[in-house]
């Protein structure tokens, strides 16, 4: 066989292999998320959002209850019994149902 | 536990509220007497699915298999006439197979699975996207589960799924945000006898 023939040959068969290894790659690609830690070196057993005003979040921690109004950035502490599990109402995000046990 | 006269005298009404966790209840919005309720039977040590349509009494729906474990139900906001529940399973191998999404439409009495891998929970958000962390990572179907687009793995977030104790997943669709937390076994850390879990709460903006 003619050497510049082989030589084309070997380059489409590995042309075709890049192309198909793109194709796996893309298919398999995730959306591009960014992940922000939130409450670090605290202990939370549970959270809830507000629906209505989904910038509210209560966390159960072991610190206590505590809630942030600017999605997760900032919070304060609510109540200071620990882990309990936050439940907050559908409509209004000052109405909040704890589950505590023990 | 209930209260017919203003919160007087409350009456019990599960057989059991350990382990009560967000997603562990659902009230159906076309008629709030109607409720389902995931609980745990201690004397048999086995998890239930119990429903009352008096908002008083309950009746057992699904009484699950051992190591299968349910931990969210929720209503199709869009749709209430679907049902969701998420199972994840602990040990064997027999009750990995039917842990994932499953879906009723008749109030409970026929169950038919939309994803087929553990969940370990999930979220529907007012326009019925599903979010579940399942165990091959943060998934989302916009389909009723028909499909289902990996958000993001474990990997990507220093987990090892094998080692999730607990967890929950809160979707804001508004401000294309999610939240997650993570309870995992802390299994390679120095201190790991006095502090056996690790805890993660993670906002992933999508």
């Amino acid at each position: 066989m003619n050497k510049s023939l082989c030589y084309l040959m070997i380059c489409v068969f590995s042309a075709s292999i890049i192309v198909i290894s793109h194709t796996a790659v893309s298919q398999k690609k995730q959306s591009t998320v960014s992940v922000l830690p939130l409450l670090e070196n605290i202990s939370v057993t549970s959270f809830d959002i507000c629906r209505s005003n989904p910038k509210v979040l209560y966390a159960g921690t072991d610190e206590g209850v505590m809630k942030s109004t600017d999605s997760g950035l900032s919070w304060k502490i609510m109540r200071e019994n620990p882990n309990a599990v936050v439940f907050v109402n559908e409509v209004s995000p000052d109405i909040v149902y704890l589950y505590e046990a023990g | 536990m209930k209260t017919a006269d203003g919160g007087k005298i409350w009456s019990s009404k599960i057989v059991s509220d350990s382990h009560l966790m967000n997603g562990s209840f659902a009230i159906d919005p076309r008629n709030m007497k109607t409720i389902y309720i995931l609980c745990i039977d201690n004397n048999k040590n086995i998890y239930l699915l119990l429903k009352s349509s008096n908002g008083g009494s309950f009746r057992t729906v699904i009484e699950f298999k051992p190591h299968r474990y349910p931990n969210a139900i929720c209503f199709d906001p869009i749709n209430p006439k679907r049902l969701f529940l998420s199972t994840d399973y602990t040990g064997t191998q027999t009750s990995k197979n039917d842990a994932g999404i499953l879906l009723t439409i008749d109030g409970g009495v026929s169950w038919k699975p939309i994803l087929k891998d553990a969940c370990y929970h999930m979220d529907i958000t007012a326009s019925g996207a599903i979010y579940a962390l399942s165990s091959k990572g943060i998934v989302v179907s916009k389909d009723n589960g028909a499909s289902w687009n990996t958000i993001i793995d474990y990997k990507a977030l220093s987990i090892n799924s094998y080692y999730i104790n607990s967890s929950t997943i809160k979707a804001d669709e508004k401000n294309k945000l999610l939240y997650v937390r993570f309870t995992v076994t802390n299994t390679t850390g120095r201190d790991r006898d006095t502090n056996p879990y690790l805890y993660k709460f993670l906002r992933i903006k999508l």
